[in-house]
């Protein structure tokens, strides 16, 4: 897979929920260009081509959408999309929040963060898929990105 | 506290010196007199120099003012104006005393002259031939007059009274030499120009000698003897009246008998028989007069020390009477019932013997200390005075001082009061304060502190006396001490009850500088020294702890419900996930049993989301903010009615909705009472043929009930105290699913609006669920 053309990078510690979405996504083809990063320090490295991502890609390829999930070891979900959001090169990428949590001050917080969307992943499996399909229909498909 | 002394008419200082008034009138006119003497003396010069002429002889026959006298009395009238104008100038007196040697040296030479027999004829210095001619000579009364007159002149005005007296009597005796003379000249004494010749003076010389020596008497009026003469007391008064007439009237009548005498009317004997009788006929009226208002005043007098008396005894404080020495003077019955003295026991006793014998020396001091600096006072505020009673009992008092100015000196009047009822039901007081569990400061309106209770030492660390009196901000932290004075000020206009912890957070600091949390109630106490409050004072240090662990404790459940939220639903999906994955990716592989075993775990897994889901939903519920709307209760009812039929796959229930009444609540957290009452009825009739649920609302008082009845299984009734609690279901989870949250939900939510829950129900006939709100907003 070409680094600079990722269009998901999906960031989340747990492999379960990991295998869970990336199983969904390639249901319905979505995820070929996917890179799964398993904490925020590796999220950051691979957005900014920095650390283990030095010099395999450049900064300007953006991935068409983010997946963060919050609860993460070291740096979290939150400090992820602060850094992203703040940084002029990376502000665009869109990034949607995606959870367990339920609580209100994460979702308000996450938004006001500026992120572009927020999902609570369902527990029961019908839910999940489904949310899984749409967003990723959406964002893939539907969202026209930055250019 | 007020001054309890009462005011008696003494209390005035007391002019007893003389009338100022005349004194200034005197003093002008000492000065008016000396000018005339000074005329008189310059005009006979005048004369002399000019000749023959009236001035020195103002009838036939009359012996001329001798030059020399003439130019004495201009010196006695300037030494006089100097010691007159410059009293207090030493310069200017040595002057005065340098005229006055001088002007008596010629008459104290023309004296010796006479006493040695030996004729210096030195007044006959000046125009000598006419003297001689004039047969004018210093006469030896002039002389004794003028010397006497300098001496008075020297005494006077030092300051000194028994200088100013002698001053007085030589001046007197002036006087009285030239009356003598004058008498002489009027009643044409023969022995004057024969047997007794330096008797006889000028008739200018004795107008001269008569307006001086009034001069000096007058001058210094104020002093001396003539201090008295010239007062306003009676004595004074009566003399002023008299003196007029004392010496008007018997020269007049000896006129009159010389005149009578002279014409042949009566013999000398029938004369001297006249005069005496007349002297005793005019001065009897005067003694009388005398005697009257001598009378008056006394009567006045006593009559005034009699109310005075009546005054002191009626008085409701002993009262004592003390003179600079601190002997006792007066005392009113007050003091004979309080001490149990006798008047005669106390008259002339030190006041010390009314007063413990440990404090008597210190009294002494704080006596003389009063009478340096007399002012009407109370008596050692904030101190406990004690006094001695004869039978040596102590006993609690309050005193108020007042001098008093008399003639005998400054007075000082002491009032006592007996506070031993008071100082009881103070302690009563006391003991009542110390009794209440809060600690208890008293200020008065101005905000100092009155009173403290035990409690009060107990919690801020001081004694008693060091509080009482001090204003009351100094119990209070520094940063809003002057917060607190406004504060005060506005309470005090407007002073009422104030419950304790008013939602105002307050601090109050120790002696040891250690700030604490108080929880402050006030309460007015009207009184007859004013207004009062009273501030109970509760430490809230551990109640204040024991809410910041709440606190802590708090924080930490909603940790721990956001980890529950967030890392036990994560596994669940993985279950659920991992399980579908199973069914997908091995359909063919697994049989019946395999796929209603994966189905089985599924669901227990899903059910344990629900319950997640449920206790948080729960446990939220409790910190959720309360917003109250109106609510139209209809719509709200129809429209989750709505919903839950899509839900529901449109099955038939028949729905009743009665009236249902507009409603004050939480729109949100109300919704949610509503959907689980409404699913509750759809979930336990749904086993009926015909689903019948009846929705409505009654107005029962100030509250609304409102009510959800379905005719499905009922419950029984033995068990409806465990409906609302938390996962307790009557039902298993086989015949209705459920995870036993929802009424509690119910429950809590309906409590947070102040309303109750509760139900009704047989088994297989349906129960009606019932909540009620506050009408109101």
């Amino acid at each position: 897979m070409n680094p600079n053309s990722v269009e998901i990078l999906l960031v989340e510690d747990n492999i379960t929920d990991a295998e869970l979405t990336i199983r969904e996504l390639k249901k319905h083809n979505m995820a070929n260009n996917l890179v799964h990063v398993k904490n925020g320090e590796e999220a950051l490295d691979f957005v900014f081509a920095t650390g283990k991502f030095a010099g395999t890609r450049e900064i300007q390829y953006a991935p068409k959408v983010i997946l963060l999930d919050i609860q993460m070891p070291k740096i979290n979900g939150m400090e992820v999309l602060q850094k992203i959001k703040s940084d002029p090169r990376t502000r665009a990428i869109p990034v949607v929040i995606l959870t367990s949590s339920k609580e209100s001050p994460d979702i308000q917080k996450s938004y006001d963060l500026g992120a572009n969307s927020y999902i609570v992943k369902p527990v029961n499996f019908e839910g999940f898929a489904q949310a899984i399909k749409n967003l990723g229909f959406y964002w893939l498909l539907i969202n026209q990105p930055p250019s | 506290m007020q001054k309890h002394g009462i005011d008696i008419p003494f209390a005035e200082p007391m002019n007893f010196s003389a009338d100022t008034r005349l004194l200034k009138i005197l003093r002008k006119w000492a000065k008016y007199l000396i000018f005339i003497v000074m005329i008189i003396s310059l005009s006979v010069w005048i004369g002399w120099l000019v000749k023959p002429v009236f001035f020195i002889r103002p009838s036939d026959g009359s012996t001329p003012m001798n030059p020399l006298t003439a130019m004495c009395f201009l010196l006695y009238c300037f030494a006089f104006l100097v010691f007159s104008t410059w009293p207090n100038n030493n310069q200017r007196r040595r002057l005065g005393v340098m005229l006055t040697l001088f002007f008596i040296s010629f008459p104290i030479i023309r004296l010796g002259g006479l006493l040695l027999k030996w004729d210096w004829e030195i007044d006959k210095i000046f125009f000598t031939n006419e003297v001689e001619i004039a047969k004018s000579r210093l006469a030896a009364s002039t002389a004794i007059c003028f010397l006497f007159s300098g001496v008075s002149m020297f005494l006077s005005g030092q300051g000194s009274r028994g200088k100013q007296t002698l001053a007085e009597l030589f001046a007197i005796v002036v006087f009285l030499f030239a009356l003598f003379a004058l008498l002489g000249h009027i009643y044409d004494v023969p022995e004057f120009n024969g047997s007794l010749p330096f008797l006889a003076m000028s008739i200018q010389s004795i107008v001269c000698f008569l307006l001086g020596s009034l001069s000096i008497l007058f001058l210094h009026a104020g002093e001396g003897i003539f201090k008295e003469l010239a007062s306003t007391d009676s004595g004074g008064v009566t003399f002023r009246k008299l003196i007029f007439y004392a010496l008007v009237i018997p020269i007049i009548i000896g006129i009159l008998l010389l005149l009578g005498s002279w014409a042949g009317w009566f013999s000398t004997e029938l004369g001297v028989a006249l005069i005496v009788i007349s002297v005793i006929v005019v001065f009897i009226p005067m003694l009388w007069y005398n005697t009257v208002l001598l009378n008056k005043r006394d009567r006045q007098r006593t009559m005034t020390e009699k109310k005075f008396e009546l005054l002191l005894d009626a008085a409701p404080d002993a009262t004592v009477v003390v003179n600079e020495k601190g002997a006792i003077q007066l005392i009113n019955r007050q003091v004979e019932n309080l001490f149990g003295y006798t008047r005669a026991e106390l008259i002339g006793q030190p006041v010390e013997i009314l007063i413990p014998h440990d404090v008597r020396e210190k009294h002494v001091y704080h006596r003389s200390g009063f009478f340096k600096e007399a002012g009407i006072r109370p008596m050692g505020v904030g101190i406990e005075l004690k006094a001695i009673k004869k039978d040596q009992s102590l006993f609690p008092v309050e005193i108020s001082l007042s001098p008093i100015a008399t003639h005998e000196g400054l007075l000082v009047s002491a009032s006592i009061r007996d506070i031993t009822d008071r100082k009881k039901a103070e302690e009563k007081f006391r003991s009542l304060l110390d009794a209440a569990p809060d600690a208890t400061i008293i200020v008065n309106h101005k905000g100092f502190i009155e009173m403290i209770n035990h409690q009060t030492e107990n919690l801020f660390g001081y004694q008693r006396d060091e509080l009482i009196g001090k204003p009351v901000e100094f119990l209070i932290p520094e940063n809003v001490r002057t917060q607190h004075v406004q504060h005060r000020a506005d309470y005090i206009k407007a002073p009422k009850v104030r419950a304790m912890g008013a939602g105002i957070e307050l601090h109050a600091i120790k002696k040891d500088g250690t700030k604490f949390p108080v929880e402050i109630s006030l309460s007015p106490l009207r009184t007859e020294e004013g207004l009062l409050i009273s501030a109970s004072v509760r430490d809230i240090t551990a109640r204040k702890e024991l809410e910041n662990e709440l606190r802590k404790s708090t924080a930490e459940m909603e940790a721990f419900t956001y980890s529950v939220s967030h890392d036990l639903r994560a596994p669940l999906r993985g279950i659920i996930g991992f399980t579908n994955m199973l069914e997908e990716d091995y359909s063919a592989k697994l049989d019946d049993e395999a796929r209603r075993i994966t189905s089985v775990i599924k669901n227990n897994t899903l059910k344990m989301g629900h319950l997640i889901d449920d206790l948080l939903a729960f446990s939220r519920m409790g910190k959720k903010e309360i917003i109250k709307t109106k609510i139209d209760t209809m719509v709200l009812v129809k429209e989750i009615i709505n919903e839950m039929s899509v839900q529901n796959n449109n099955k038939r229930v028949r729905w009743n909705l009665g009236s249902l009444q507009t409603i004050h609540a939480d729109i949100n957290t109300l919704r949610q009472v509503w959907i689980n009452l409404i699913s509750n009825a759809i979930k336990y009739s749904a086993k009926k043929d015909e689903q019948c649920i009846d929705i409505g609302s009654t107005a029962q008082g100030k509250e609304t009930v409102f009510y959800v009845k379905d005719n499905g299984v009922g419950f029984d009734e033995s068990y409806k105290h465990k409906l609302f609690k938390v996962f307790q279901r009557l039902h298993s989870a086989e015949e209705f699913e459920g995870t036993g949250v929802g009424l509690a939900l119910v429950e809590k939510i309906i409590s947070r609006h102040g309303g109750k829950v509760w139900a009704e129900g047989k088994p297989d006939e349906g129960a009606c669920f019932y909540f009620s709100l506050p009408s109101g907003q």
